[in-house]
């Protein structure tokens, strides 16, 4: 009994030393670091005259994902602490030290981090713009937070204002949008955001080929939502959209690669598109043939009579309709038709040959 | 005794039919190996008369200008509307179809073969050019010369017409014995023409709705041509019923193009690989005997009356 006893104490000093142990030891790190970035309002003054906050909060380290990495394994380049603090020109954290693909440390395994790399932000910082965001600028820093703790909508929002940051004139087109105002003003979480057309890690510029919104690929971008029958159908607007445009003339170019005909936003804008009601639309009433002119430079008034999207098989299309059917028919009719003949014949003359 | 002679003559009766039967199928049989043997005749004369060319002798042969006698059925101005309708309908087929199945990756390589949308576009519009003025071409030909009068009155439907398909079918399916004989246009022919009048009316009519809309026309090698008051004239909902109409009559008129047309003229066992009626407009005797002999005896008719006159001249 007695010797039982001792050896679960033993025990427990092993799990004890050896399993929270290294958590122990990165808040004792972190202690020292956060002796002067644990005050609140420790700051300094950059070489431009602003100033610069540097208080680390205790709790916001261990309530991120990053409770058990220590203060130097991100700031690599410190390694000297004096009394009087540390050198002054600290580099931005890289975070590649620990995510990228089969790393040792534990870090989710995934693309994203190689993705990155072909992405215009990281292009463009390649090129020699350091002012194109890098990881901690949507992600946070010591703020990080899994996705998870987030809702879709409180996610949804939140990346609107990232991307806002430095997009802030289509931050405002967008706000005004459809989209936009489901989002903010009905808290609609179906509503699409910055990354629901654009990407993520993968964002690309407009004109590169690769991108989700070239021109010819933008409208399967926008099929994601549109030709959806499950939401389509929770806003009671139809799901055939896509399908008419890929029927239409504009849609058949796009397909065969022609760039110069319209797509989607050609019609309906781009951050800004509003429903077909508003006067200031598009695609309103009053303004259809300023957009039709955009190309067609003899668009009048005759542009507006008619229906744009037209589906062939529904009902809905009046006479297209009838006339697809009744086409249809004809010609199943006509080549029955034709074809019974042509067997008839075929079989009589294989059997007399000779004598026809 | 009396039940004795009719038994026999139930026999008999029974003889006769059989030996009836027998002979229209040996008749048949005979007859197949004649024309067989006629034919390898004909071949061989032919040969012959490519090897040797003596027309000059043959002419005065009278037995062998009844073998190997050639009648012209299509004139050269018949023959130039064919190739142009046929060129242009190639061209336009090539050009438009594929816009019915972007998703294809064969008619996305056709496509891409005439340079893009921009591309097709401008060759399917030249054409369509080509197609419009074959179209008026064989109007005016139908109504100012005489042989394209005499061949519109030909081409014109009868009700002997509704027969002759019967009487076709009845013989495909074996319930009528001999061919059913046509004159210059047989019913088939019949149909082909009017198709393609109802296919030009249709084609040509749309296209012009949604040019109209457009207000420019831009053919390759033509430029722009332009119909500035078009646009006034067509509303969207006008053309989007011309271009559904286009579209669908396209796919309908190529389908029978293909599946009627190329197996009449191409693919049927006695044309393979080709009539070259199209490109010589020529017929041999044994050809006009066999598709149009009702034709045959009214040009023979014809001859012996104009002999007649002749010889009441002289």
């Amino acid at each position: 009994m007695r010797k039982s006893f001792i050896n679960i104490a033993i025990l427990m000093v092993f799990v004890i030393v050896f399993g929270i142990s290294p958590v122990l030891y990165s808040q004792i790190q972190n202690q020292k670091c956060l002796i002067c970035h644990g005050k609140p309002g420790f700051s300094t003054k950059t070489e431009d005259g602003h100033l610069k906050f540097l208080y680390v909060s205790d709790s916001t380290l261990n309530t991120s994902p990053h409770s058990t990495v220590n203060c130097y394994d991100c700031h690599s380049d410190i390694v000297e602490i004096t009394a009087l603090g540390h050198k002054k020109d600290v580099k931005k954290v890289q975070c590649t030290r620990c995510h990228f693909e089969n790393n040792p440390v534990g870090a989710p395994e995934t693309e994203k981090y190689t993705e990155f790399q072909e992405s215009v932000h990281q292009q463009e910082r390649l090129k020699g713009n350091l002012n194109t965001p890098i990881c901690q600028t949507c992600h946070g820093s010591h703020d990080i937070k899994k996705r998870s703790s987030l809702s879709e909508l409180e996610m949804k929002k939140k990346i609107t204002q990232m991307c806002g940051q430095c997009h802030l004139d289509i931050y405002s087109a967008y706000s005004h949008s459809i989209h936009g105002t489901a989002l903010f003003e009905q808290n609609n979480s179906d509503a699409p955001v910055c990354t629901n057309c654009h990407g993520e890690h993968t964002i690309r510029k407009k004109d590169d080929p690769k991108s989700s919104v070239y021109k010819t690929a933008l409208y399967n971008t926008c099929g994601d939502c549109h030709a959806s029958e499950v939401i389509t159908e929770r806003y009671g607007i139809s799901s055939d959209k896509i399908e008419t445009y890929e029927e239409s003339y504009h849609g058949i170019a796009v397909q065969f690669g022609e760039k110069t005909v319209a797509n989607c936003a050609s019609c309906h804008g781009i951050h800004d598109i509003r429903p077909q009601s508003d006067p200031r639309s598009t695609i309103h009433a009053n303004n259809i043939v300023k957009t039709c002119g955009n190309c067609h430079q003899d668009a009048n008034v005759n542009y507006t009579k008619g229906l744009i999207h037209i589906n062939p098989h529904s009902e809905e299309s009046g006479p297209i309709y009838y006339i697809s059917s009744i086409f249809k028919w004809l010609t199943i009719i006509t080549l029955t038709m034709l074809a019974i003949h042509v067997i008839l014949d075929l079989i009589k003359r294989l059997k007399h040959k000779t004598i026809h | 005794m009396e039940e004795e002679t009719k038994i026999k003559d139930k026999i008999n009766e029974e003889v006769n039919k059989r030996l009836q039967k027998k002979l229209s199928e040996l008749e048949l049989q005979i007859r197949e190996e004649v024309s067989h043997e006629y034919e390898e005749l004909l071949e061989k004369e032919k040969n012959e008369s490519d090897i040797i060319e003596t027309p000059v002798e043959k002419k005065d042969d009278p037995k062998n200008e009844d073998k190997a006698e050639v009648f012209t059925r299509f004139g050269w101005n018949f023959r130039f509307q064919h190739i142009l309708l046929l060129s242009s309908t190639v061209m336009l087929i090539l050009t438009g179809i594929p816009l019915k199945f972007p998703k294809s990756d064969f008619f996305q390589f056709i496509i891409n073969w005439f340079g893009g949308p921009p591309g097709a576009r401008a060759v399917h519009h030249l054409f369509a050019l080509v197609m419009i003025f074959v179209g008026v071409y064989h109007l005016i030909y139908s109504f100012w010369s005489r042989a394209g009068r005499k061949d519109f009155y030909e081409l014109l439907p009868s009700l002997r017409d509704f027969s002759d398909v019967i009487n076709q079918l009845k013989y495909y399916l074996g319930i009528r014995k001999e061919k059913v004989k046509y004159g210059r246009f047989s019913y088939v022919e019949k149909f082909d023409y009017w198709a393609v009048y109802w296919g030009l009316i249709m084609m040509i009519g749309t296209g012009t709705i949604m040019w109209l809309f457009q207000g420019k026309f831009e053919p390759v090698w033509i430029g722009e041509i332009n119909l500035s008051f078009g646009p006034d004239m067509v509303t969207n909902y006008v053309h989007a019923i011309a271009r559904e109409m286009h579209s669908d009559e396209a796919l309908l008129a190529t389908l029978v193009i293909i599946g009627w047309h190329f197996y009449n003229v191409h693919l049927n066992p006695h044309k393979f690989p080709m009539s070259k009626v199209w490109l010589n407009g020529k017929v041999t005797k044994k050809e006009m005997l066999d598709e149009h002999p009702l034709e045959y005896e009214e040009i023979m008719k014809q001859r012996a009356a104009e002999k007649d006159e002749e010889n009441e001249k002289v």
